[in-house]
């Protein structure tokens, strides 16, 4: 039977190449173009501004219910459980390419700064999760003289 | 037997050094009535997000509003399309980060039971 899109890989390439590209895809969970850097790379961008902290999260295809959000003094930990994930009829459907994954995700960040975690707030948008943390105020007098004798 | 082979634009392609190209991760289901296509472009929605058919390519493009190494993210994808699609009635949409494109089959690619007198 004639395929509708051509076969996945390059016949006339290295396709020995192209297979490994695919599976260290799956084992480490990366769409990049690059060879990953290091195992396991992270998926989350944190930025660092004035008056808060930024993390972004990519995770396409969730709900806001799929995600558990926890901030720990300065440790932020983010699970994506993926819950609102249809998969029952995943076995009856002919797969020509294979390549998304559904599995759960749980990265644990330190933020470099002091925030108030309790005001966090985050929003899931086009399939990335954002959430805001506010600092906190730098502390005044914070400093102190010490004199030597 | 391998009746096309996928080209990927990505390869070839000059990167313009204001962009960070990324793969998009995809699944492919087909059925009955034509093939479904899914990607994972987080970051992006239709309003950054272009697909079209040139010369019997299915090119996707979608920009992110991700950055990577302070560069945006643009997801880029493309397969070669056999004649067997019914390329006018091709249809897409984004929900999620996630990019649904929806290519029927021509008729004659579908099947066509006979019944027997």
């Amino acid at each position: 039977m004639r395929n509708l899109l051509a076969r996945h890989g390059n016949g006339e390439l290295d396709f020995g190449a192209r297979d490994f590209d695919r599976i260290m895809r799956r084992f480490f969970d990366w769409n990049d173009d690059e060879f990953p850097l290091a195992m396991g790379s992270s998926k989350t961008q944190m930025k660092v501004l004035d008056d808060r902290v930024e993390v972004k999260l990519p995770a396409p295809g969730c709900k806001p219910g799929d995600f558990d959000i926890e901030i720990v003094d300065d440790l932020l930990t983010v699970k994506v459980t993926h819950a609102s994930h249809d998969s029952s009829g995943d076995d009856e459907k002919h797969y020509l390419v294979r390549e998304r994954s559904f599995s759960e995700y749980e990265e644990s960040i330190r933020i470099p700064v002091s925030v108030k975690g309790q005001q966090a707030d985050a929003k899931y948008v086009d399939g990335v999760l954002e959430i805001a943390i506010p600092r906190e105020e730098p502390k005044q007098n914070a400093g102190h003289t010490v004199k030597v004798q | 037997m391998n009746d096309n082979i996928i080209k990927n634009e990505n390869e070839n392609a000059a990167i313009p050094d204001a962009q960070f190209e990324v793969r998009p991760v995809v699944d492919i289901t087909e059925n009955a009535d034509g093939v479904s296509l899914c990607f994972e472009v987080p970051g992006a929605n239709s309003k950054t997000v272009d697909v079209e058919v040139r010369y019997g390519v299915l090119y996707v493009t979608a920009k992110s509003s991700l950055r990577r190494r302070e560069r945006p993210i643009v997801y880029k994808r493309a397969f070669q399309l056999s004649d067997s699609v019914d390329v006018e009635n091709i249809s897409a949409k984004t929900e999620d980060g996630v990019l649904t494109i929806e290519i029927p089959k021509s008729e004659k690619a579908k099947v066509h039971k006979i019944k027997v007198n």
